[in-house]
């Protein structure tokens, strides 16, 4: 069988940070519909808490082609 | 007709897209400047760590430019 | 069925190597999007890209050529198409003061990736021409360029410069360790991820099709398996399913872009900090 076994990893790494952002957004969709007013503060946390959990995807794939 | 209504452009710091920009800027950036000192000094390990610290950087940089109080 | 038929016959020709092997399966591959000369180097790729544009213009130019003042049909509906890119994208976006230079771009844009994406499901022509990765960057730097050039005709190369690499909010010596890191996010990641979200996209959704396909194919007709020929058809169920999935895609994509471009020229012209 052929093929990159650092794509496989990183195929396997995108796993957690795909469920934490849809968690981190999700979150954030029912703040918003509960209380409308709250979307400036709540976008601030959302954009941060995704920033943190894409990092590891993104070093994921810079790893997956610099190693 | 009556005014439409006006819209505020969407702030770079809340543009999700923004925040993959800068984690990929600082990863791409550092990441080459760990390269260079990698072949420099004849290492192998500065290319993970300043993938690492550009990774940080940007995550920071992200951070930071949100209004916080 | 008839169409998952005509749809399998319509691949299985378009694509320049129908992978019908006596002996085993070869699955597609990016080989799979490479397309030999018509005539004198046009391939169908470029073919695809001129006939889209033509189709573009001229769909434009009908709906808004006998405008009256009630409008017909074929006026209504190109002018929901034209008010949704320039409301729901120039205006929401650009915002309500300096928008409307920029329609004419946004529109155009629009419906030109719109016609190209749909081409992968049209029958007989099923090729994006967008999952050619070099029409992508090509569309990605005319956006660039653009946002760049009004950035700079707004604020002057030094001032524009400053309002890319200085984010809001960040003051002090780490400033040294910042402005590149938000050049290159500003001026050499946006482009980049703007023509490899459309490609990527393009490209994944019609390696998916042709494998359904070809690969049901292969397995009713040519793997000489009796028992292999239920898996095909579901391999063809699939592929129609995927379909449709590609067309919600194929519009999800051209908005995107546009939406993005729009997002960058307001960047650039707004005096933040």
């Amino acid at each position: 069988m052929e093929g990159s076994l650092n794509m496989v990893g990183y195929g396997l790494a995108a796993i957690g940070p795909g469920v934490g952002i849809g968690l981190i957004f999700a979150a954030y969709i029912n703040g918003v519909a509960r209380q409308p007013e709250a979307r400036g503060t709540l976008q601030s946390i959302a954009i941060l808490g995704f920033a943190l959990a894409e990092a590891l995807a993104i070093i994921g794939i810079a790893l997956a082609f610099v190693l | 007709m009556s005014q439409p209504p006006v819209h505020e452009p969407v702030r770079r710091s809340a543009d999700p897209w923004a925040a993959v920009g800068r984690l990929s800027g600082g990863i791409i950036i550092y990441g080459a400047v760990g390269w260079l000192l990698d072949r420099w000094w004849d290492t192998s390990f500065m290319t993970p760590i300043g993938i690492l610290f550009g990774a940080a950087l940007g995550t920071w940089t992200v951070y930071a430019s949100l209004e916080h109080q | 069925m008839s169409i998952v038929g005509i749809a399998g016959i319509g691949l299985a020709t378009s694509t320049p190597q129908a992978a019908s092997g006596g002996e085993g399966f070869t699955p597609p591959g990016p080989s799979t999007f490479e397309y030999p000369a018509i005539a004198a180097g046009v391939t169908k790729p470029m073919v695809l890209i001129v006939l889209a544009a033509v189709l573009a213009f001229a769909a434009l130019y009908a709906t808004a050529r006998k405008a009256a003042v009630v409008p017909g049909k074929l006026q209504y509906a190109g002018e929901q198409g034209y008010t949704f890119v320039r409301n729901g994208i120039a205006r929401d976006i650009i915002g309500q003061h300096d928008f409307m230079k920029f329609v004419p771009y946004l529109v155009a844009l629009f419906f030109f990736l719109l016609i190209n994406n749909v081409f992968g499901l049209v029958p007989l022509i099923q090729f994006p021409s967008f999952s050619r990765a070099g029409f992508a960057y090509g569309l990605a730097a005319l956006t660039w360029i653009l946002y760049n050039g009004v950035g700079i005709y707004r604020h002057g190369v030094v001032g524009y410069l400053k309002n890319q690499s200085v984010p809001a909010g960040v003051t002090g010596p780490i400033l040294v360790l910042i402005i590149p890191l938000e050049f290159v996010s500003n001026i050499v990641v946006r482009p980049v991820t703007l023509a490899l979200r459309l490609f990527a996209n393009m490209f994944a959704g019609h390696l998916l099709l042709i494998l359904f396909t070809i690969g049901g194919e292969y397995l009713v007709f040519e793997s000489g398996n009796l028992a292999y020929a239920p898996v095909g058809v579901l391999a063809w169920l699939m592929a129609t399913a995927v379909s449709f999935l590609e067309l919600l895609v194929q519009f999800l994509q051209a908005y995107v872009f546009t939406l993005l471009t729009a997002m960058y020229i307001s960047g650039a012209l707004s005096e933040e900090h």
